[in-house]
């Protein structure tokens, strides 16, 4: 059935829809710089990823920053339910942070924000239940899960970002790799698109870290290429369970409909 | 005799930092009308499939 025109006299988003986006983006906002500092207040977001989950850099911070940005990109989108919604968003964020954060830290980090709430964007509206799209994120999971297990076991293990050898059994690349291959699992049996749009926009997050945030032009790619593969999946994991728990509060608060059911592979 | 007025750095980056943000809220509150934005489209010659593509993605989504 052909859309309805949309009138040209009204607004695209209605007042309430406007005053959730600002709200959410607030938050994200909040959240983004309160609620690090909450969790570990005696030490600093590196000092968490590398010395107590024991993670390899750089780029491992993302875990926490890109989760929280993809989780309240995406509680928007699923709220409002009208694309540029997580675009929106981010204009916000962008112009919150620029009034309220510290300047120079924002200009250079904007651009990533307007980047991940595309793909979230663009990749919310593609069709997970068909095609290769079924298979992309548990694929990814299971690769980099099999990956980051097999790296363990070899003994390649680091930690930080100048690539410190792991002493002893490192356990966070067996529980990233062990909860990959469970994550596999189950994004295999319960196909939700916004999973695999938090966990791509969690990926790209990282690599845009890598690329432009360093001295120079991919400065801060990881020196050790055994290394991408264990930070992807953290990437892809963190962005997998912020989205899970965006999800659940929306179908939570009844704003979503039946159009992600979980389907079966083999339907 | 008018005296220069001269705005230390820091100030001017506060100062642009919160044009810049006042004029990215304004920018959300302008292109949220309609309106304006098939204005714009039929302005740049993309009016029409655009428009369908955008229509018929909001009405899967809002199923």
């Amino acid at each position: 059935m052909k859309p309805a025109a949309v009138p040209a006299d009204t607004l695209y988003f209605t007042l309430q829809e406007l005053g959730v986006i600002i709200v959410l983006s607030a938050l994200a906002a909040l959240s983004g710089a309160l609620v690090p500092s909450w969790l570990f207040p005696d030490t600093t977001i590196s000092d968490f990823v590398y010395s107590t989950l024991g993670l390899p850099g750089p780029g491992a911070g993302e875990l926490v920053f890109g989760s929280i940005l993809c989780f309240w990109l995406l509680l928007g989108l699923l709220l409002v339910k009208k694309p540029g919604t997580a675009f929106a968003m981010a204009i916000v964020l962008i112009a919150i942070d620029l009034m309220a954060g510290s300047q120079a830290l924002v200009i250079q980090t904007l651009d990533v924000l307007l980047f991940v709430a595309l793909i979230i964007e663009a990749i919310s509206m593609v069709p997970v239940e068909r095609g290769p799209w079924s298979y992309l994120l548990p694929a990814c999971l299971l690769v980099f899960g099999i990956t980051t297990i097999a790296v363990a076991i070899l003994g390649f293990a680091t930690t930080g970002e100048m690539d410190t050898a792991v002493t002893g059994t490192s356990w966070s690349y067996y529980f990233s790799g062990i909860l990959g291959l469970v994550c596999a699992f189950i994004c295999c049996r319960y196909q939700v698109r916004y999973l695999l749009a938090a966990g791509l926009a969690g990926m790209y997050y990282m690599l845009h870290f890598w690329l432009y945030w360093g001295s120079g032009f991919a400065a801060r790619f990881p020196p050790d290429p055994e290394m991408i593969p264990v930070l992807f999946l953290v990437a892809l994991l963190g962005g997998v369970i912020s989205a899970a728990a965006a999800y659940g509060i929306s179908r939570l608060l009844g704003s979503h409909g039946n159009t992600d059911r979980p389907n079966s592979v083999d339907q | 005799m008018c005296a220069p007025i001269v705005l230390p750095e820091a100030a001017i980056g506060l100062a642009a930092a919160h044009i810049l943000g006042v004029g990215l809220i304004a920018g959300i509150v302008i292109f949220n009308s309609n309106g304006v934005r098939k204005g714009m489209s039929s302005l740049l010659g993309i009016s029409d499939g655009i428009g369908l593509a955008f229509d018929h993605v909001m009405s899967v989504m809002s199923r």
